[in-house]
């Protein structure tokens, strides 16, 4: 993961430090992404390059049209995590339509939480990336949802390949996974960061929402 | 109809009489229907007992079946073994019944009642009352003892004792003397002696001039002089504390603490106004003025004016934040606009525009230097805009009241007078006398006064 020093980002994004801490007192940008190191200067403050840089554009594209509470209500995931009903599904595109019809299969008829949209989306990004083939998705789709039993949203997903056998596993985002070389490929995909896309992407379905 | 009159041993079958007395030991062989009954010796009834007027018991009397009557006094003792139904009561002796129904009783002595007691109209016990069943009643007044399952009263007012081993309803309540409940929903509530509720409390508008218990409490207006110890969650509209309170959780609108406080978890309140003390691990708070001291494992406000002492054991978050008194934080103070004329000590100050000490905080000693121009680590820094004399470290105090110093202080626009700091990141930077950093970091406008020390100063053009 590529870190970006505090004063690199003020520097290449033109905000303030004044914005920068706005925008973390709002949790729009949350605590976790400021990592401290110790440095020859004393103690520096880092970010994930990869989620800082897309979450800081979103907000400066975004400021003028919403406050910090709507805008902090549509990019963290914590708040007011939406059900999405069945039938206003049809439309998303972030999960593979037989991923979400082996879902439906696990859970006939019922509504769907910001948890298991996330998940399914996860699974479809990461199936995607490693060319895990559709006659595998529904399996692969089902595997992650039985482990995903109770989850929250501080996990990753991550997809790998024992042999031709394609697996699924949910474990703690600071948690990161060490395999042994019989595992050649694996993909990992944050949950947070998938269903904050997914509230980004399909303001209408969340209820955090509306009204905005 | 005839009367019946025992004075000595004696035995009459039941049936229909018109006044009955019972001076001796006598024994109504039956049910017994009668115009009046007075006993004052031993009587006893084996079976019902129906009066159309009085029954009055100066001795002692015993029914084996139920008892109706207009009108019962009791002076002795009265067990009846069914149910006991009258308008008016008096008892001055003792009744043991196996359930009551009365219009308006007087209970000067004891009543014992098996099941349910359902009083139509007021309610007044200066002696005991006790129902292993529940108890019904209007408004009602205890002076002497009750000790009830249920109880479901409209006004309430206690001086004696009342225990309620279920549920307590009531209107209006007032309680000077000792009450114990399981659950309590009353209406407005005054606590002046000790109310005691194992489970939860709903009340209208609550003042607690004595000792208020409960495991959870949700009021309306809460004004407390006394102690209010909620061993769970605490939920009331405006709250004026000039005694004591402590609770696990606390939800309040307005909050105003003059006496002290204590949330060992979360609280959140509106506007909230510290003369006191107050306490809490998580605070989450509209408007916080602490004149007092205010004490939080970690502090969410809009605004904090400071002019007491603030200590947070985490972060401070605010959108505005001003101190003439005393703010610690173990972590990070952040807010957009910091000024703090008092004393400060924290990890982190961050913001947008900061602000710490007073211009005047150095005392302008002599003229003699005309030059506010210096250079550190070779970069030459300007600082002829404040060129109205030299200031000394005049009122730079370590460890006292105004202590000022963090390890960083970073903002988009930063002032200080009299700060000691590690790190010293902004925009715009102004370090006025009696400072002394480690490391200024600044990318705009620069000034340093001659009087402070700047170990290193990064600017732009160092870094190429």
């Amino acid at each position: 993961m590529g870190l970006i020093s505090k004063k690199e980002l003020l520097q290449r994004t033109g905000i303030s430090y004044g914005q920068l801490y706005r925008w973390k007192r709002e949790r729009l940008i949350p605590e976790e992404w400021f990592i401290k190191r110790s440095s020859f200067t004393g103690q520096e403050t880092f970010f994930p390059e990869e989620q800082i840089l897309p979450r800081v554009e979103s907000i400066l594209s975004n400021k003028d049209r919403y406050s910090l509470s709507e805008l902090s209500r549509m990019l963290s995931a914590d708040i007011a995590p939406g059900i999405v009903e069945e039938t206003a599904l049809s439309g998303m595109e972030e999960i593979a339509p037989e991923v979400m019809e082996a879902a439906r299969r696990e859970k006939p008829g019922e509504d769907w939480s910001l948890f298991e949209l996330s998940l399914l989306a996860a699974v479809t990004e990461a199936a995607t990336r490693l060319c895990v083939a559709p006659q595998d998705l529904p399996e692969l789709a089902a595997l992650s949802l039985s482990a995903a039993e109770g989850g929250t949203l501080d996990a990753v997903l991550t997809v790998f390949f024992v042999g031709d056998a394609v697996h699924a596993l949910i474990h703690g985002a600071n948690a990161p996974l060490t395999f042994d070389r019989t595992i050649r490929t694996a993909y990992s995909v944050s949950l947070r960061e998938t269903a904050e896309m997914l509230k980004m992407n399909h303001r209408a379905l969340f209820p955090a929402l509306k009204g905005v | 109809m005839k009367d019946l009159e025992i004075n000595e041993f004696g035995s009459a079958p039941g049936g229909e009489y018109g006044d009955v007395e019972i001076n001796g030991i006598g024994k109504v062989k039956g049910d017994l229907v009668c115009e009046s009954l007075e006993v004052n010796g031993v009587g006893n009834v084996k079976g019902a007992v129906e009066a159309g007027g009085d029954v009055e018991v100066n001795g002692m009397l015993s029914a084996d079946g139920a008892m109706r009557a207009e009108r019962v006094e009791i002076n002795g003792t009265m067990e009846v073994d069914g149910p006991l139904a009258c308008c008016e009561l008096e008892v001055n002796g003792a009744l043991k019944c196996r359930a009551l129904q009365a219009a308006e009783p007087e209970i000067n002595g004891a009543i014992s009642v098996d099941g349910d007691a359902v009083f139509t109209g007021d309610l007044e016990v200066d002696g005991a009352l006790k129902t292993a069943g529940d108890l019904a009643a209007g408004d009602t007044e205890v002076d002497g003892e009750v000790s009830v399952r249920n109880a479901a009263v409209q006004a309430f007012s206690v001086s004696g004792s009342m225990k309620v081993s279920g549920d307590l309803t009531a209107g209006d309540t007032e309680i000077d003397g000792e009450v114990s409940a399981m659950n309590a929903a009353v209406r407005e509530l005054s606590v002046s002696g000790t109310l005691a509720v194992s489970g939860g409390l709903t009340a209208g508008d609550t003042e607690v001039d004595g000792e208020l218990s409960a495991m959870n409490a949700a009021v309306q207006g809460l004004s407390v002089s006394g102690t209010l110890t909620v061993s769970g969650g605490l939920t009331a509209g405006d709250a004026d504390i000039d005694g004591e309170v402590s609770a696990a959780n606390a939800e309040v609108q307005g909050l105003s603490v003059s006496g002290s406080m204590a949330v060992s978890g979360d609280l959140k309140a509106g506007d909230t106004d510290v003369d006191g003390e107050l306490s809490a691990w998580g605070a989450a708070v509209r408007m916080l003025r602490c004149d007092g001291a205010a004490h939080f494992g970690g502090l969410t406000a809009s605004e904090i004016a400071v002019d007491g002492m603030l200590a947070s054991d985490g972060d401070i978050e605010a959108d505005r934040l001003c101190c003439d008194g005393h703010i610690s934080a173990a972590g990070q103070i952040s807010a957009d606009e910091v000024r703090i004329s008092g004393g400060v000590v924290a990890d982190e100050i961050v913001g947008d525009r900061i602000e710490i000490g007073e211009e005047d905080d150095g005392h302008t000693a002599d003229e003699n230097s005309g030059g506010w121009h210096f250079s550190v680590n070779g970069v030459q820094i300007d600082i002829g805009e404040r060129g109205n004399g030299v200031r000394l470290f005049g009122r730079r105090r370590s460890g006292g009241q105004n202590t000022r110093r963090a390890r960083l202080i970073e903002a988009t626009a930063v002032r200080l007078f009299g700060v000691e700091a590690e790190t010293v990141n902004g925009q715009d930077v102004t370090i006025g006398p009696g400072c002394r950093i480690g490391r200024v970091d600044c990318a705009g406008t620069l000034t340093v006064s001659e009087e402070s020390e700047v170990r290193e100063v990064v600017r732009p053009s160092a870094q190429e």
